[in-house]
């Protein structure tokens, strides 16, 4: 339930303040939103299938955002950031349906 | 199944859930925050990689759009050219035309000229004074030339016959009215020359009168002739 008023919160916040992201965050910011909803559609299914542990999904929050980012930031050294956020986006996106997939079984059972 | 969801939505307050949703709200926020961005400005959420991209499509458009323009803008400078000089001829057909209407007398003309009158009641005066007349006057640079009701042209005659003179077919009868338009000056001091053709026609007993006048109208006008057997050489025939 409080997950559920925080994610409308931050959504109102970010809405009405309208923050200007800065210029070196603008490339990670995309690629970080992606890895965070990988990890709550995670979380619900690892809830569903009863493993859900705070410790977990907090960890694996940070880590993936930062571990999304790094990867991007690696790639624009070397001169592949657009390829690269595309495939970590691919990468998270498999899994993201996948997790849905598992979410879906649970409440349909199908 | 169902009774997990409903444990999940109902409200509990522990350390953790506080900071999962801060989480889930940073996720939120920042969702907000990117999808304004990316409504506010397409340009700077691109990588380097794309801008230069971008920048050289762009460039390479404005090449091809350029050499459009000048390529347009050559047509249209062609067309001018081509519109001007097709006006040029058509002015200079048209002054030819004037020109080449004055010479075989098919228009009227008028401007400064002589006006010579022979009275010859006793009919001395002979076609071959008149053809004299008429020659002097072209030599003087009379420009139509026109006698009693016949306008002169390149192809007019005059003959004698036995019942006086014709001029072009017609026959004519005294008095000669001769107009000519030309330079006044020119066309008099020709005419009145020691031993000219005025003297000449002068010691037959005729009498002759010579006006010059500021304008001279020349209403006679020639139909022009059918060519029977005359043809215009085509520029590929003359090799």
């Amino acid at each position: 339930m409080l997950v559920a008023v925080g994610l409308v919160i931050g959504v109102i916040l970010g809405l009405v303040v309208q923050p200007t992201i800065p210029a070196g965050l603008q490339p990670y910011l995309p690629i970080a939103i992606v890895a965070a909803l990988d990890a709550m559609f995670g979380a619900l299914r690892a809830y569903l299938d009863e493993v859900f542990s705070d410790r977990v999904f907090i960890t694996s929050f940070i880590f993936n955002v930062l571990i999304a980012a790094f990867i991007v930031f690696l790639g624009d050294q070397l001169g592949v950031g657009s390829q690269m956020t595309t495939a970590v986006v691919v990468v998270l996106g498999i899994r993201i349906f996948a997790n849905a997939a598992a979410i879906r079984r649970h409440i349909f059972k199908a | 199944m169902w009774d997990r969801v409903r444990v999940l939505l109902r409200p509990r307050l522990s350390r953790t859930q506080v900071v999962v949703a801060f989480l889930v709200a940073l996720v939120g926020f920042s969702a907000a925050t990117q999808i304004q961005q990316d409504e506010a400005d397409s340009l700077s959420s691109l990588s380097q990689t794309e801008l230069v991209r971008l920048l050289d499509e762009i460039g390479t458009r404005i090449d091809d759009l350029s050499a459009e323009r000048d390529s347009l803008r050559a047509d249209l400078a062609q067309l001018r050219n081509d519109v001007t000089s097709q006006e040029a001829a058509r002015a200079a057909a048209e002054e030819q035309l004037m020109v080449r209407s004055v010479q075989a007398g098919v228009v009227p003309v008028h401007g400064p000229g002589i006006v010579v009158t022979v009275e010859d009641p006793r009919g001395a005066v002979r076609a071959q004074s008149l053809v004299t007349l008429i020659e002097e006057l072209r030599n003087a640079g009379a420009e139509a030339i026109q006698l009693n009701s016949v306008r002169i042209s390149t192809t007019s005659w005059v003959s004698q016959t036995d019942d006086g003179i014709e001029v072009d077919g017609l026959s004519t009868s005294p008095p000669y009215r001769v107009s000519a338009i030309g330079s006044p000056d020119a066309l008099s001091v020709a005419l009145e020359m020691p031993g000219g053709v005025l003297s000449a026609i002068r010691a037959t007993g005729a009498t002759t009168t010579l006006q010059e006048l500021d304008d001279v109208r020349i209403e006679a006008v020639r139909v022009l002739p059918d060519l029977v057997h005359a043809r215009v050489v085509e520029p590929d025939e003359e090799g």
